[in-house]
């Protein structure tokens, strides 16, 4: 576009590196509240629907305050790569991200791994022997990302499976919890004071 | 063509939905003869249209495009560039159309898909050559820094006319787009000016801002597409997902807000495209251009 052959040229992005994140601890600061004024055990508001995907066979969109997903399920159908003959099904997954899903600019982690703890989330759960010799894709799409990603991606898979009439054992969720730990060493007695905060993004 | 017996035979006792996926060819055509489609459209109308702006809020302007099922969304984020010598004045806009696996059975993770490169440069040549957006509008301190653009349109859901409803969303994200304020501090580097509390603002204020307030590009000659589908003497627009399988000649006519053509497609197909087809071509891109400018235009009040 606007024809400048070549390598790629450098860009840089004008907002200011590393500028507004707040330290969410202060060091004695047993009363700190999160944010976004959630409690500590408390999820964030979610949107869940089916069905956003018409050329799917299932399909459903999540949104959890900012982290936005779509899951789309394929199947059960003809492996492509399956050689030999199998009397259980098999399970495709594949977890991806847009170019602006996170708030810093360029790819952010690509989160590799996403993919197959999606799958072992989600083979204890599907009825594998009920789809032999085919193979249902499980794919994800995060739109945006605003923490807790796997978790949201995981909750909205199993929901596109039930959308696809996939044979499940439940219908399985996924949250993430964070775990802090403060110790004071002022006070005499040693204060072990655990926080757990759920969904955050640190 | 023996064949004709024994689907005439077997189609009066068929369920249709079997007949549909059987004699897909001869479904249609029992359709097409009476002037209606499957899903009860006219010939030369097209689906419903939708268009919402700003949903990514990472993004300096956004855009979801939905044409019937089909769904693209487009986000531009702005980044800051040395302008090229032969065009210091000059910025640049990079233009990528993904399909990611979630959009049609037939992408596979790991390998694009082979429509989404093709899509893409055509992309990027409809715009760039109906001159909509003016590069100069993009620079910022002459020879120094200008801005590039990164578009990135995400195809959701692949029921066909995918170019139309990626040109539509692309379009759509530009008018809402907002360059950010920026001044050049010390350093000749470009820095965003938030007006935020945490900032040093010491070196900003010195200088003036290099944009005055958030701009929002003008867009001149805004192209529209529709893409038809020619088989036998129908013309068939805006064709969905299947009707693309079942008959391969495409024409996508894309015109802009004046009535001017931006570009003709048609690459390959068994029915060859007389003038007198394509004549019809542009007339129905010509009625569907006013049907898109009036929905853009309904955005752009909100």
């Amino acid at each position: 576009m606007a024809a400048k052959p070549g390598a790629a040229t450098p860009t840089y992005s004008p907002k200011l590196v590393g500028s507004s994140r707040l330290p969410i601890f202060k060091d004695s600061d047993l009363d700190w509240s999160r944010p976004d004024g959630r409690g500590f055990h408390q999820c964030r508001p979610a949107l869940l629907q089916t069905g956003a995907v018409s050329s799917a066979s299932g399909s459903a969109y999540a949104e959890f305050g900012n982290t936005k997903v779509i899951v789309s399920v394929f199947g059960p159908r003809e492996s492509k790569k399956a050689m030999v003959f199998s009397d259980v099904g098999r399970l495709n997954c594949n977890v991806s991200y847009t170019t602006f899903a996170s708030p810093t600019i360029g790819q952010g982690t690509d989160h590799k791994e996403y993919s197959s703890m999606l799958h072992k989330a989600l083979e204890g759960v599907i009825m594998m022997e009920t789809f032999p010799k085919t193979t249902v894709d499980v794919f994800a799409l995060v739109l945006e990302s605003g923490g807790s990603d796997l978790s949201v991606v995981i909750s909205c898979a199993s929901l596109a499976l039930a959308d696809a009439g996939i044979m499940m054992y439940d219908l399985i969720t996924a949250v993430s919890v964070v775990c802090a730990c403060y110790n004071s060493c002022i006070h005499s007695s040693a204060l072990s004071f655990k926080v757990i905060s759920i969904g955050e993004e640190c | 063509m023996g064949l004709q017996d024994s689907s005439q035979d077997l189609s009066t006792e068929m369920e249709v939905d079997a007949f549909r996926r059987i004699f897909p060819l001869r479904f249609f055509e029992r359709h097409l003869s009476e002037s209606l489609r499957p899903d009860g459209r006219q010939l030369g109308k097209a689906r419903d249209t939708i268009v919402n702006l700003g949903l990514v809020s990472t993004a300096d302007g956004s855009a979801l495009a939905k044409i019937g099922s089909t769904t693209m969304l487009a986000a531009i984020r702005m980044e800051v560039m040395t302008p090229s010598t032969d065009s210091p004045d000059e910025g640049c806009i990079a233009l990528e159309f993904h399909m990611p696996p979630i959009c049609s059975p037939t992408v596979r993770p790991g390998r694009p898909a082979d429509a989404a490169p093709v899509i893409s440069k055509r992309l990027s040549d409809t715009i760039l050559s109906s001159g909509m957006i003016d590069l100069k509008e993009l620079c910022l301190v002459s020879g120094k820094a200008a801005w590039m653009g990164y578009l990135d349109i995400y195809c959701l859901d692949a029921d066909g006319a995918l170019f139309d409803a990626a040109l539509l969303s692309a379009v759509a994200a530009f008018s809402n787009l907002q360059i950010p304020v920026v001044a050049l501090n010390d350093n000749g580097r470009i820095v965003a000016i938030t007006g935020g509390k945490d900032q040093d603002n010491a070196s900003i204020t010195e200088k003036e801002a290099v944009n005055k307030e958030k701009r929002k590009l003008t867009l001149k000659n805004i192209p529209f597409s529709l893409t038809c589908i020619l088989h036998k003497n129908y013309i068939l627009a805006d064709p969905t997902t299947e009707e693309e399988s079942i008959m391969d000649t495409l024409v996508t006519v894309v015109l802009d807000s004046s009535d001017q053509m931006v570009s003709f497609y048609k690459s390959g197909g068994s029915a060859l495209a007389y003038s007198s087809a394509i004549k019809s071509c542009v007339e129905l891109a010509r009625k569907r251009a006013k049907e898109l400018n009036q929905i853009l235009g309904e955005m752009d009040i909100d």
